[in-house]
């Protein structure tokens, strides 16, 4: 395995992540 | 056969451009297509503006050079599009006007203010517009054989007729043409194509003779640089006046968030394909004179000619749809922000006619300045554009989030800490240039951190101490209330079964990215 490519996949992944996070939060606090 | 394609090209964008422009309606819909975007049209412009052909080529360039990962790195703005979807864009929206000097001004009770977000939107928006200027037609010039002298009014002439016709509207719906294109033609077809014409089995056998060219520094730069990257562009993306006023154009919340998730789960894949596939031609042509040619070289040269006429199709896109977002902000920071607020006389529907004649006017002054500064390919240029970045990111980034996100922030903190990140950024900046090295060169820093994270850190310690011993106007406090009261009828029309499926498909893309990288990371292994 190549750990650069398993570190900058979940590195985006975690973008993703914080992003969907983020919008459920927002949604249930009512902002969004 | 590129020529045609070419030519083709600016004649079914100048036709879109002249008849959009014949449907716009006043002056709001020049400014902000009257604020009724939906996310699609958002997400195609905001990233059509950020994905530009200094990136598509440029970038590509150094996948192929030093290696895919460490290229797909440079790409640091995504944290930025999170910050604007959800931490500034819905903020700004509800201020809802047309450029930041409206909102800086209103805020902080300063016309004054406005006037220094003029000047920085000017400063860093310019350095950034011309760097792209140069680099399009630099690549034109290499595609297309026309010479850069006459590449790059023409160039102009395309770019100032797309924003004079239909300002926001006719902008905002060629470059979501023009993303498409780039999307489908270079991330769809292209890239996938020129991996499998390499052959997993050969980037395999390279990845072991060549271990350091699949890593994430690529042997070439430091950790220092990469962070670098990732706050220069995150936090530049996020305050970048082109791509934060684009809140201003979105039906409502809740389209603006969808189209920032829309332009992640788009732009992420697009770079990674994009980038490996031009690290995977070092495999077969590791010499190649000048990199930055490599799609270019694998348009012709690798692929089937079809799919090589679109790649370069999808090219000349990513050139055209960078600069007309920038060169109608730039005319607005002009029209709206100095002559709207300070030498406007007449009222009413004069007003308005004169104001549709001065922001054309600004536009088309901003497109022969552009000529006369590029005029002979200046190299100093090139290096400009990534400071335009890092200056939005110290001078605007904490203004503007802490002015929406904390009542206890005062015009005199705002404009300390503009100043503070302008001149520090600047300075810090400048000063590697004296000790003969490049712009922005991080070495002599102590941990050799880079420029922008002093000044970013610097702008928001002064911001917080000068604030703490002001007090905020009544006025100021009543435009941060406005920015945090949230009117759901009108601001979160779209049904949120829509944006729940958004968010799991964001989700969804999010997964596949991971699975893909783990797959081709398996392929790489050293």
């Amino acid at each position: 395995m190549n750990m650069g490519f398993l570190g900058v996949g979940l590195y985006h992944f975690s973008l993703y992540m914080i992003c969907v996070g983020l919008a459920f939060y927002f949604m249930k606090t009512g902002r969004l | 056969m590129f020529k045609i394609i070419f030519f083709c090209f600016i004649f079914i964008f100048l036709f879109v451009s002249v008849y959009l422009g014949r449907k716009s309606k006043g002056l709001n819909d020049f400014y902000v297509m009257g604020g009724t975007a939906g996310p699609w049209l958002i997400a195609g412009t905001y990233t059509a503006t950020w994905v530009s052909a200094v990136g598509m080529v440029g970038i590509t360039g150094a996948a192929y050079k030093s290696g895919p990962l460490m290229a797909i790195l440079i790409w640091g703005a995504f944290t930025g599009f999170i910050i604007s979807a959800f931490f500034i864009g819905p903020k700004l929206r509800r201020f809802g006007q047309v450029t930041l000097g409206d909102y800086f001004q209103a805020r902080f009770d300063s016309p004054f203010i406005r006037i220094l977000s003029s000047v920085v939107t000017l400063v860093g928006l310019g350095a950034y517009f011309i760097s792209q200027l140069v680099g399009s037609a630099v690549i034109t010039e290499g595609v297309l054989g026309i010479p850069f002298n006459i590449m790059l009014p023409l160039m102009v002439i395309v770019f100032a007729i797309i924003a004079i016709t239909g300002g926001a509207r006719s902008v905002t719906v060629t470059d979501t043409i023009m993303f498409a294109m780039v999307c489908v033609f270079i991330g769809m077809f292209f890239s996938p194509m020129i991996l499998a014409k390499v052959g997993m089995e050969n980037i395999s056998a390279f990845a072991k003779s060549n271990p350091t060219f699949f890593t994430a520094t690529g042997g070439v730069v430091g950790w220092g640089t990469i962070i670098g990257w990732q706050v220069l562009w995150g936090l530049g993306n996020a305050a970048n006046p082109a791509a934060i006023t684009r809140a201003y154009l979105a039906k409502d919340a809740r389209t603006w968030t969808e189209a920032i998730m829309l332009a992640l789960m788009i732009t992420i894949p697009v770079v990674w394909l994009s980038h490996l596939a031009a690290g995977a031609v070092h495999v077969v042509n590791p010499d190649l004179a000048n990199p930055s040619s490599v799609l270019v070289w694998a348009a012709t040269d690798l692929v089937t000619p079809i799919v090589g006429a679109l790649a370069i199709a999808g090219l000349f896109a990513a050139v055209l749809s960078t600069a007309s977002t920038q060169i109608l902000t730039l005319g607005f920071s002009i029209s709206r922000d100095i002559y709207e607020t300070f030498f406007l006389k007449e009222a009413g529907a004069e007003a308005e006619k004169k104001l549709l004649k001065v922001a054309r006017g600004s536009i088309a002054l901003i497109a022969v300045l552009s000529v006369v500064i590029a005029w002979g390919r200046p190299t100093i240029v090139l290096l400009v554009g990534n400071f335009g970045s890092s200056v939005f990111a110290a001078a605007f980034f904490p203004v503007l989030i802490m002015g929406l996100w904390w009542s206890g922030c005062t015009r005199q903190g705002a404009v300390a800490s503009m100043l503070t990140g302008l001149i520090l950024d600047t300075l810090l900046s400048i000063i590697p240039v004296f000790m003969g090295q490049k712009l922005a060169w991080s070495g002599y820093l102590p941990f050799g951190i880079h420029p922008v994270i002093w000044s970013v850190v610097g702008a928001f310690i002064v911001l917080y101490a000068v604030s703490a011993a002001t007090r905020p106007s009544e006025s100021q406090l009543m435009v941060f209330q406005q920015c945090n009261t949230i009117n759901p009828e009108i601001e979160l029309s779209t049904p949120k079964k829509s944006l729940v499926s958004f968010t799991y498909s964001t989700a969804a893309v999010g997964v596949a990215v991971l699975a893909f990288a783990v797959w081709f990371g398996s392929k790489v292994a050293p």
